[in-house]
């Protein structure tokens, strides 16, 4: 094992690979004249061709057909439309946009997403959930100790830090969004609630493949919420754990009050060794996998955890060359 | 950004099990890997950019000038700039002053002497953090340990002997002449000291919790440390400084009273959190850093030798 591994700075390659590019410009120019001057009964096929397609960086023409919509990631001049993001052309119906590469969270309704109470305010919580705005989760959409569908008193408002306090994090799934993009939250339902007995990491969030399931119970005793923010959490499975009991419908009352209690513990269980090592391996690997741009599945988290097992010792794994094994293991599975 | 109860008592509980499981399941004396590049500053005599995988970086400029009748004290100045936190506030200040006092007492400072009497070289050495998350001391350290270790200095060629008449130095206009600033030549081979190459000395923060320590503490980890120990080493061995601070709040941008509290709470007493194991704790860290630093110094020369010679 390296004490510390040093990775020298290569500078950029720059030569050939810009001269491709600029080819390409210039033809996508050339037919956008071309298709400009016979445009009198194009289909929609056609018109796609007068729009740049695939990649686009801040300031690069999309098209100057005045017939599109301008969406999210473009400005106009004129009948000229430009991206003002680096990210891909999407195109729905007329509208063009351009979805960016990077960048902050962007909540749509029904993600299962991870957050951090920040602020507990009047029957409301703040959870930062990486997005542009801070999210709000109304005391009206948790789940109280004491019955799913008891009406909240003024009891419950007075004791909210006791259920959830700033630091917290919850396992949450956004209801719906308000007109300025932030999301609302809620939590009920038996799967969400405060996280425990693990840790948590955090990956871009354009990296969070959406799936049907966010919650995986991985080999070695690690259940996982992949929130589709990017923030990932990693602790020990147990058993009837309220994220993983989805598909129980037996559920007795007083298992649910039990359950809810449960929810809002801070106590962690008492978690094996063996467990926690491979907590910390699980969050290399998702490290790896963030690290070299692959897009996180279940099976792929699974491939990547089987093949770090080829270095006994986790700790290996924080370096490139490992990281990038990993990445390409989890890719071929 | 507070943690949740839960996630503390994670950390710690792993933490302090032995062997230690910390949460990116390095070993407890196994650095983050880093990024490095050398004399990319044109208009210095040595530079280096460090960069972690944390999103720490820092960059550090050293810049040699040409000063007369100064005391040796006064031939090194570390200045250490961070993005976002005041110069005058205790952080900076306190990097500021633990490297310079280290590398004041590491060098031999015939390395800088011009002249017998009068001029000698100071060296200016600016250290910018860029970004950092944890406690950025290990960051800064390692970025001046590059940078100096590519310094170079333009070579001497006027007398070095002005103790019966004045002589202004005048260098060789060739840059390919220069020497290395820890390289075997001294500038003026006046005293008949040995021509002995120097490494530059080293500072690293570690994390304490319970029994255990950490070396590259990251930012969770710091969070739920006890205490942060600063030991420095140089030539081979440990040296001072020998300090104790808390890292758990030094990491973020604490308010200077907060810190300065600290500190001088800290200094009251090293028993404070540690329940009367300071002595052996201070042994652990000895050991561990007797075993640790001379492969972090193998690492850095490996990098700076590769890069020598490639000037600009």
């Amino acid at each position: 094992m390296a004490i510390l591994t040093i990775q020298k700075a290569t500078p950029r390659e720059e030569e050939d690979v810009e001269m491709v590019y600029s080819d390409a410009d210039s033809d996508a120019e050339e037919q956008m004249v071309m298709s400009d001057d016979e445009n009198e009964d194009m289909d929609d096929n056609a018109q796609a061709a007068n729009v740049a397609a695939g990649l686009v960086t801040p300031g690069k023409l999309i098209t100057e057909d005045p017939i599109w919509m301008r969406g999210h990631g473009t400005y106009s001049v004129g009948n000229k439309t430009f991206s003002s993001t680096a990210g891909v052309v999407t195109k729905t119906n007329k509208l063009l946009s351009v979805v960016p590469l990077r960048g902050r969270y962007q909540p749509q309704i029904g993600d299962h997403v991870v957050g951090r109470i920040v602020d507990v305010g009047v029957k409301r919580w703040r959870v930062d959930i990486g997005a542009k705005q801070l999210a709000v989760l109304q005391l009206g959409s948790v789940n109280l100790p004491g019955g799913i569908l008891r009406r909240k008193q003024e009891s419950d408002e007075l004791q909210m830090r006791g259920f959830l306090k700033e630091g917290d994090l919850i396992n949450t799934e956004v209801q719906s969004l308000y007109q300025d993009g932030s999301a609302a939250l809620h939590t009920r339902s038996l799967r969400y609630g405060k996280l425990r007995n693990g840790v948590l990491i955090t990956v871009p969030s354009a990296l969070i493949v959406r799936a049907k399931s966010h919650v995986h119970q991985l080999p070695g005793g690690v259940d996982t919420v992949v929130g589709v923010n990017g923030w990932i959490w990693l602790c020990m499975a147990w058993a009837n754990s309220h994220l993983t009991r989805e598909n129980t419908t037996s559920i007795t009352r007083l298992e649910e009050e039990a359950s809810l209690t449960e929810t809002y513990s801070d106590k962690n269980e008492d978690i094996p060794r063996s467990v926690r090592e491979n907590i910390a391996r699980y969050a290399n690997c998702f490290k790896a996998l963030a690290a070299n741009e692959v897009g996180i599945t279940e099976d792929r988290v699974i491939a990547a955890y089987e093949a770090s097992l080829v270095y006994p010792s986790a700790g290996d794994l924080i370096d490139k060359e490992a990281k990038e094994i990993i990445a390409a293991k989890a890719i071929a599975a | 950004m507070p943690f949740s109860p839960a996630e503390i008592d994670y950390l710690r509980k792993s933490l302090q099990a032995t062997p230690t499981i910390r949460p990116d399941a390095r070993e407890p004396n196994q650095f983050r890997p880093v990024d490095a590049a050398q004399n990319f500053l044109p208009a210095t005599n040595g530079s280096a950019r460090i960069r972690t995988s944390d999103g720490g970086e820092c960059i550090v400029g050293v810049k040699a000038k040409v000063v007369k009748n100064s005391s040796v004290d006064e031939l090194i100045a570390v200045e250490v700039d961070i993005d976002d936190i005041r110069d005058d506030s205790p952080l900076p200040k306190l990097l500021s002053a633990v490297l310079q006092t280290l590398i004041l007492s590491s060098i031999d400072t015939n390395r800088l002497r011009l002249t017998r009497s009068n001029y000698a070289f100071k060296l200016h050495i600016d250290a910018l953090v860029l970004s950092h998350t944890s406690f950025p001391l290990n960051l800064v350290s390692l970025a001046i340990f590059l940078a100096l270790k590519c310094t170079r200095l333009p070579l001497l060629v006027s007398s070095a002997n002005d103790e019966e008449h004045e002589e202004v130095p005048v260098f060789s206009d060739d840059w390919e002449e220069s020497l290395a600033l820890c390289g075997g030549e001294i500038l003026a081979n006046n005293s008949g000291s040995e021509a002995i190459s120097w490494t530059p000395p080293l500072v690293f923060s570690l994390a304490v919790v319970g029994n255990n320590i950490l070396v590259d503490p990251t930012h969770e980890e710091e969070s739920v440390s006890d205490l942060g120990l600063i030991m420095g080493w140089c030539n081979g061995q440990v040296c001072a400084p020998l300090r104790i601070i808390d890292l758990a709040s030094a990491g973020g941008n604490v308010s200077p009273e907060q810190l300065s509290q600290q500190q001088s709470m800290l200094e009251q007493g090293i028993d404070l959190n540690m329940k009367g194991t300071s002595r052996k704790l201070i042994m652990k860290a000895y050991s561990l850093l007797t075993n640790t630093a001379p492969e972090v110094v193998a690492a850095l020369d490996a990098t700076a030798d590769e890069e020598d010679g490639a000037l600009f």
